[in-house]
C-alpha cells in the first residue's frame, strides 16, 4: 500500500498549523515543501522525548485544549519526570471488538475504563461488561469480575504473576476465552505459561504506549513470541543507530512510529522514537508488515521476585568500586528454572586490559550484592540469604565499544 | 443493607449487560455483588460541584480502581467539558506532573489517601480548586477534616455505593459545621434512617443508614 499520500497529508497539516510551532521548530526552515518520496520522509528528524520536554503541553497540541477528554502519563522510569499526553477522542476500539470472540465480561488493567466501554458501545456490542482491574486488590477484583461473567482479560505480562494464581484459586482458568497482553515484551516462556494454564483461551498481544494514544500494533502470541502488524492510522519504521531506516528483515533497530490519521489526535506523532528495539520480520499475504518487538532500548529497571533492580542503583553501586575499573557496566538477569533460582551477573568494564583474580571477582560480587537494592530496605544480598536468588556474579570485561546509540545496560534473559 | 446486598448478589451476568457496575459492598474481596448503573446515569452532585468551582482543567480520579468510578467521572467531565486523568492510589505522586503540565482543578479520592494527596500538593506549584473525598460512612468523614488553612476547598460526599451519593457537601463551613445537601432522587423514610435507592435496575430494598443526620435551615448536619 502506498502510504506516502497519508504521510504527506499529516506532514502538511502540522507544518501549516496555526495552533502549534512544534514540528516547524523541529524541522527548521529548510524542510521539504511536500513529502513526495520515502527519501523525503526518511530525511525528517525523529521526535524524541527530550525534545517534547522542552515544550509545554498547551504549546505542542494541534487541537483546542477544551477538546481534550483524557490526559495520560508516561511511565517516567528514565529517572525524569513523566510526560503528560492528551487524548481528544477515544481510539476506534470498535475494530478491536469486531475481531473478538464473543465474550461476556472483560477484566481490563489498562485505564481509563470508559474508553473500552465506549468502544463496546460504538461496536454495538451490548452483551459485554467492562471491569477496571485493580492490582492492589487482585482477589477481590477477580471475584467481582467472575460474578459478572469474566471470560476475557487485558493486562501486562508482569501482572500475570499475581493474576494467574488468583484465577486458579477461584477455579476460573477454564472460563477464560481470550487473553490480550500489552505494555511489556511478550516472551516465549510467557506464551507457554499461558497455554498450559488457560486451555480454552485465544492468546494475542497489543503494542501501544501513552504517546501513541492507543493500540499501535496488534499481534498474535506464538511459541516464538509475539509478532505485530501496525494498526490503521499508524506507520512503523525501524532505524539504526545512525537514524537510517532499516528495510531488510531480521535486523534489530529502534521502532519509530507515526500517526497517519491525525484529525482526532491532539499531538500527532511524526517519526517518534519509541525507545523499543524491534525488527521487521516479513511481509504478510495481505501486504502488511510483521514485526517483532524485543524490549526497551533504555530499559532501566527489571522486576524480580521481591522487588526490582533499578539502573540508577547499580550505577551507584558500581561507581568507584575499584581503582582498576570504570563506572561502565551491564546487568544481566537470568530467570529462575528448575535447577537454580534467579541469578544476576554484573559485567564491569576495566580501564585497561587486565586480568582479575577469582578472589577479587568474588569480593567485588559480594560488595555489589550488598549495595544493589531490590527495595528501599533490602538488597540483593538479602534475597540470596532468603534463597530467592543465586549468588551474584561479577565479571570484569574489556571497555565497552563507543556508539552514537544510547547503549543498553540492562538485559533480562529468557 | 443485608437485603439490598442479597438483591445485588442475585444479579446474573446477563442482567448486567450494557450497565456500568460498581461493587455494592465497596470491597469486592468482602462481597463481589455488583450494583448496576445505566449508561445514561449522571453523577449530578459532582456535576453541580464542578460547575460551582468552574472546573475546566483536568479532573484527577484517584479513588481505588476497585470502586469502578472512572466512567462515572468521565460522564460528568464530558459535559463541562474538562479532561480526566486516572491515578492509582499507590502512585499519587503522579498528581504533581499532571498538576504542572496539564493543570488540575479537582481531585477525587478516598479518605485514607487524603494525607498522601496533601503531601503531594504541598510540593506542586499549581494548586487545584478542590478535593472531593468519597466516604462510605461518617467515621472517615470526622477523621478527614484538616485543621490547617489550604489554598483549595476540601469537599465531602457520603455514598451508598461508589458513585451514588446520599449526602453532598459543597464547601459551606460558615456555621462551623459541615453542611450537606441530601440526594432527593432517592426515597427517604420519615426517620431519615433508611433510604431506597433510585430505580436504575429494578426496585431495591431499603438501605439502612448507619449514621444520623439532622435537617437544619442550611441543610443537613451530623448529629
Amino acid at each position: 500500500m502506498n502510504i506516502l499520500p497519508l504521510l504527506n497529508r499529516v506532514y502538511h497539516s502540522v507544518c501549516t498549523s496555526e495552533r502549534s510551532n512544534f514540528y516547524r521548530a523541529l524541522y527548521g526552515a529548510n524542510r521539504p515543501a511536500h513529502i513526495e518520496s520515502y527519501d523525503d520522509w526518511e530525511s525528517l528528524p525523529c521526535v524524541t522525548k527530550e525534545f517534547i520536554r522542552e515544550w509545554s503541553l498547551v504549546s505542542r497540541i494541534y487541537l483546542p485544549y477544551e477538546e481534550i477528554e483524557v490526559m495520560k502519563i508516561t511511565s517516567g522510569t528514565s529517572g525524569k519526570e513523566p510526560l503528560v499526553f492528551p487524548r481528544i477522542r477515544p481510539p476506534r476500539y470498535h475494530n478491536h471488538f469486531d475481531a473478538l470472540h464473543p465474550t461476556s465480561c472483560i477484566l481490563n488493567f489498562f485505564p481509563p475504563q470508559h474508553l473500552m466501554q465506549r468502544g463496546r458501545d460504538d461496536a454495538k456490542v451490548s452483551t459485554l461488561t467492562v471491569i477496571d482491574g485493580d492490582a492492589a486488590t487482585i482477589d477481590g477484583t477477580v471475584r467481582f469480575a467472575l460474578h459478572a461473567g469474566l471470560d476475557h482479560i487485558m493486562c501486562t505480562p508482569s501482572l500475570l504473576d499475581v493474576l494467574m494464581p488468583a484465577l486458579e484459586r477461584n477455579g476460573a482458568t477454564d472460563n477464560i476465552k481470550r487473553i490480550e497482553l500489552g505494555g511489556e515484551r511478550v516472551t516465549p516462556s510467557i506464551y507457554r505459561r499461558l497455554r498450559e494454564t488457560f486451555p480454552n483461551a485465544f492468546l494475542c498481544a497489543d503494542y501501544g504506549m501513552t504517546e501513541t494514544q492507543g493500540v499501535a500494533g496488534v499481534g498474535e502470541m506464538t511459541e516464538d513470541g509475539a509478532f505485530y502488524t501496525s494498526t490503521k492510522g499508524h506507520y512503523w519504521e525501524i532505524i539504526n543507530e545512525d537514524g537510517a531506516v532499516i528495510h531488510d528483515a531480521g535486523i534489530m533497530g529502534e521502532l519509530v512510529i507515526s500517526h497517519t490519521e491525525y484529525e482526532d489526535v491532539a499531538f500527532p506523532l511524526l517519526r517518534y522514537r519509541t525507545g523499543d528495539y524491534a525488527r521487521f520480520v516479513e511481509d504478510t499475504e495481505t501486504g502488511d508488515k510483521r514485526y517483532e518487538v524485543l524490549g526497551r532500548v533504555d530499559l532501566d529497571y527489571i522486576k524480580i521476585p521481591g522487588g526490582e533492580i533499578r539502573i540508577e542503583d547499580v550505577e551507584r553501586a558500581v561507581k568507584n568500586i575499584h581503582p582498576l575499573l570504570c563506572d561502565d557496566f551491564e546487568v544481566h538477569v537470568f530467570p529462575r528454572c528448575a535447577e537454580h533460582p534467579l541469578s544476576m551477573e554484573v559485567r564491569v568494564a576495566s580501564k585497561t586490559e587486565i586480568t582479575i583474580t577469582e578472589a577479587l571477582s568474588q569480593e567485588l560480587a559480594q560488595l555489589l550484592a550488598s549495595r544493589i537494592h531490590i527495595s528501599p530496605t533490602r538488597t540483593y544480598a538479602h534475597g540470596v540469604t532468603d534463597g530467592l536468588y543465586a549468588t551474584l556474579r561479577c565479571v570484569v570485561v574489556a571497555p565497552f565499544p563507543k556508539s552514537h546509540w544510547k547503549r543498553r545496560r540492562m538485559f533480562q534473559h529468557e | 443493607m443485608d437485603e439490598f446486598l442479597t438483591a445485588c448478589e442475585n444479579l446474573r451476568p446477563e442482567d448486567l449487560y450494557g450497565y456500568h457496575i460498581v461493587p455494592a459492598a465497596w470491597d469486592p474481596a468482602h462481597n463481589p455483588a455488583p450494583f448496576p448503573f445505566p449508561k445514561t446515569y449522571i453523577w449530578h452532585s459532582l456535576q453541580k460541584l464542578c460547575e460551582q468551582y468552574a472546573v475546566r482543567q483536568t479532573i484527577v480520579c484517584a479513588t481505588p480502581f476497585s470502586w469502578q468510578l472512572e466512567p462515572l467521572v468521565y460522564a460528568v467531565a464530558h459535559t463541562l467539558p474538562a479532561s480526566i486523568a486516572v491515578v492509582s492510589p499507590k502512585n499519587l505522586t503522579l498528581i504533581k506532573p499532571y498538576s504542572e503540565q496539564s493543570g488540575v482543578d479537582l481531585i477525587i479520592l478516598a479518605p485514607e489517601h487524603l494525607e498522601d494527596v496533601l503531601a503531594v500538593l504541598s510540593k506542586t506549584t499549581r494548586a487545584p480548586k478542590a478535593l472531593l473525598i468519597i466516604h462510605r460512612d461518617a467515621k472517615t468523614l470526622r477523621e478527614s477534616v484538616p485543621t490547617a488553612a489550604l489554598p483549595y476547598s476540601i469537599l465531602h460526599e457520603l455514598h451508598a455505593v461508589p458513585g451514588l451519593p446520599l449526602f453532598s457537601h459543597y464547601g459551606d463551613t460558615s456555621s462551623g459545621d459541615l453542611v450537606f445537601e441530601r440526594n432527593e432522587s432517592c426515597t427517604w423514610d420519615e426517620s431519615g434512617h433508611a433510604v431506597t435507592l433510585p430505580d436504575v435496575c429494578g426496585v431495591w430494598p431499603a438501605v439502612q443508614i448507619p449514621y444520623r443526620m439532622q435537617q437544619t435551615e442550611r441543610g443537613y448536619v451530623f448529629v
